[in-house]
């Protein structure tokens, strides 16, 4: 056996457990839940699973409450992953100059990622309490009428999509902020020098120059974003009514409050394949960024 | 053959022996009863709250037994009982069983009752109201007995209504209604007092009982969509429209209606009559002392004294694949915590008894304040949907019904009707139609 030989075995060996905690972690709970997605099946039924085809799927695509969920999380998506991408980039090109106390903003800046997304859902739901929420009882002491910020359909999305951006825009920031201190300083000396004006130094130099970060952070807050669920589940558990009740909610309630879960799994493969669809378009295009051509199917 | 026979003799030699000490040693052991429960019953039967009477220590002491008490926290508990009960392994003795987790799928993963309750039957039957046990009755045969039930009332502010010259709680919903109206007001620092704590998950079904009727009966017949609804529901909307009920009401939940009360911002509320501990408790109550209880009002002309009470009913239950060897002692432990005596005492320890006859001890009346508008609840007690795979999808419809017929600007009636429409849907997925 060749040396190159013994070192390609010497790999397997070495990747063996992981490969296998992968597949009993991981590809066999998939397959799973994706042969369940084609089952009538409730948790405790005594009769055995009836085999559906695709009726769960296609019940769901019939569903007015599925597909007021499905564009409700696209506008979630939509509209926190633009807020924390412009928030991030802007609060890292801002924090890359040089300026007092920079460090303890940068602390505070983080400071939302200290906390678990629960706790922080939790103070926001006080913060923002219709009857006894200190926002409110500012707001009531300026002169201004009170907000139902989370309790009324024309706001509770909205405020949701505020507090996950506010709670998710350091994780750009901090993906941004090194990819902006790499770039080399001469760039912007010559660009001076050149009589560039700062937006065309933005235009021309820095967001060229930190395109391939923008873009690992577009596709990560993209997949996370969709699949959002425990900040909705606090604020708001979906409502008032469904105004909130985007696909992880929807479905939350078909598994664990309907017990349905033949048209739970087949929800959450749904979603699968939405995050696989956004996401492959993203990655195809940081691949050809960074690498300059289209990455291999 | 020789070694065959030596073999044998061999194995012989070594097995009756381990098998008769695995026997003694089996047979020294205590008695041991393994109980599934909430931590609630847990502590009325410990009497580790109220009066502090170990009703548990009793029926160990009587029996030769030491129950296991293995708590459960609510969330996940249906899931986490479902689960055990459909292992091949199961775990517990007894189980307690919420009446909304009572369907046919889970019953038949319990040891039906019936000829316990006919070789040893527990105490008076006719005590424990029949509506409680109408969720654990499958196919004609009973597969759990009442332990604890959550009666409704009407808590409200003796304080307000006095500020505002009221002196008794309303008799009739229409009285409710104008009271609520009355005591609606803003006070001098600006914050607004709401008549009545209208809450969309709790209350939705209630204001329908007190117009005689169920959204879904227990005969799975429609009503959602019936006059009396769709007058209960204008109703609430005029309130709504007027100010007395919260405007954030679609969202309001118990706990933020709790709070509500307890800073003297909602005058009225419909709650578990065990809140009247929980409202006029100065450490987290600004109104202590102040809330009183009463019968939650029927409308006038319906006949009804008060309205139904939406209970939530506990039951004890054995599970199905439940060790043999236990089950005769696990039948003891439902007669006993169903006596008289039992009921009473855990009563005492806080707990909400089944029994009709609790309710009018003098015991009971003289420890708990709201103890005769629970005695009058209990009459007429029984749960407002029918516990079915589709119940929970019922509720969710409802809710989102009322709460668009309350807040929004379509034809109540129309809203109504897309609700029964929605439900008819379910019973048939649920194959009952």
């Amino acid at each position: 056996m060749t040396l190159q030989r013994k070192n390609v075995c010497f790999s397997y060996v070495m990747l063996t457990p992981l490969l296998l905690i992968t597949v009993f972690v991981l590809i066999i709970p998939l397959l799973s839940a994706f042969r369940l997605s084609f089952f009538q099946y409730r948790l405790g039924q005594v009769d055995p699973m009836e085999y559906v085809g695709t009726a769960n799927y296609l019940r769901i695509f019939r569903d007015s409450r599925f597909l007021a969920a499905f564009a409700r999380t696209v506008i979630f998506m939509a509209a926190t992953v633009s807020l924390q991408m412009f928030g991030g980039f802007f609060v890292a090109l801002l924090l890359a100059k040089p300026f007092p106390a920079k460090g303890l903003l940068i602390a505070a800046v983080l400071s939302p990622m200290a906390a678990s997304e629960a706790v922080l859902a939790v103070i926001w739901r006080y913060l923002l309490n219709f009857q006894m929420g200190p926002v409110n009882y500012a707001l009531q002491l300026l002169g201004m009428q009170r907000v139902q910020f989370l309790t009324s359909p024309e706001w509770a999305l909205w405020s949701v999509v505020f507090v996950y951006s506010w709670q998710a825009f350091p994780s750009v920031f901090i993906l941004l902020y090194p990819v902006r201190l790499s770039i080399p300083r001469e760039l912007y000396e010559a660009a001076h020098i050149d009589g560039s004006s700062a937006f065309q130094t933005l235009r021309l130099i820095t967001a060229p120059m930190m395109r391939p970060g923008i873009l690992v952070a577009l596709v990560f807050r993209t997949i996370i974003s969709l699949r959002t669920f425990g900040i909705f589940q606090t604020l708001t558990r979906g409502g008032p009514g469904r105004a909130t009740e985007v696909l992880s909610i929807f479905l939350y309630q078909r598994t664990f409050a309907y017990w349905q879960f033949g048209a739970g799994a087949a929800v959450g493969f749904i979603m699968v394949a939405l995050t696989m669809v956004l996401a492959s378009g993203q990655i195809r295009r940081m691949h050809k960024s960074l690498f300059g051509r289209e990455a291999p199917r | 053959m020789k070694r065959l026979v030596l073999l044998v003799a061999v194995i012989l030699l070594f097995a009756i022996p381990s098998f008769v000490f695995s026997r003694g040693a089996a047979e020294a052991e205590p008695k041991r009863l393994v109980v599934w429960a909430h931590s609630v019953h847990h502590e009325v039967a410990r009497g580790l709250t109220g009066a502090g009477i170990d009703v548990s220590e009793r029926f160990e002491e009587e029996f030769g037994v030491e129950i296991e008490w293995i708590t459960l926290p609510w969330a996940g508990m249906q899931e986490r009982i479902l689960r055990e009960l459909t292992a091949p392994d199961v775990e517990p003795d007894v189980v307690f069983i919420n009446h909304n987790w009572a369907d046919r799928d889970l019953l038949s993963h319990l040891a039906p009752l019936d000829e316990y309750m006919n070789v040893s039957p527990f105490e008076d039957p006719r005590d424990i109201p029949e509506g409680l046990f109408a969720p654990f009755l499958h196919d004609g045969s009973t597969y759990g007995v009442p332990y604890r039930i959550t009666l409704r009332a009407l808590h409200y502010n003796r304080r307000i209504f006095d500020e505002h010259g009221i002196e008794n709680p309303p008799k009739t919903l229409e009285e409710l209604m104008e009271i609520a109206r009355a005591v609606t007001h803003t006070r001098a620092d600006g914050a607004r007092v709401y008549g009545f704590g209208f809450r969309p998950d709790q209350d939705e079904l209630t204001i329908l009982r007190a117009f005689g009727i169920d959204a879904l009966t227990q005969d799975f017949e429609i009503n959602i969509n019936s006059p009396e609804a769709v007058e209960a529901y204008s109703a609430a909307r005029v309130l709504y429209k007027e100010g007395v009920i919260p405007p954030d009401f679609p969202a309001l939940d118990t706990a933020t209606a709790q709070e509500l009360i307890g800073e003297g911002l909602i005058a009225m509320g419909g709650f578990p009559d065990g809140y009247y501990v929980r409202f006029n408790n100065p450490e987290v109550s600004r109104e202590a002392g102040n809330m009183e209880a009463a019968p939650f009002p029927a409308a006038a002309g319906t006949g009804l004294v008060s309205a139904p009470s939406d209970s939530a009913i506990w039951g004890v239950a054995i599970p199905q694949r439940a060790r043999q060897s236990t089950r005769d002692l696990a039948w003891e432990f439902i007669r006993f915590f169903s006596s008289k005596e039992a009921q009473l005492d855990m009563a005492l320890n806080g707990n909400a008894p089944v029994r009709s006859s609790t309710y009018v001890e003098d015991r009971f009346l003289a420890e708990v304040p709201y103890g005769e508008v629970s005695s009058q609840a209990i009459q007429t007690a029984s749960p407002a949907l029918p516990t079915f795979g589709g119940t929970a999808e019922v509720r969710d419809i409802v809710r989102e019904a009322a709460i668009e017929s309350i807040t929004g600007d379509r034809d109540v009636a129309a809203v109504l009707d897309n609700a029964a429409a929605e439900i008819e849907r379910v019973l048939r997925e649920h194959g009952i139609r």
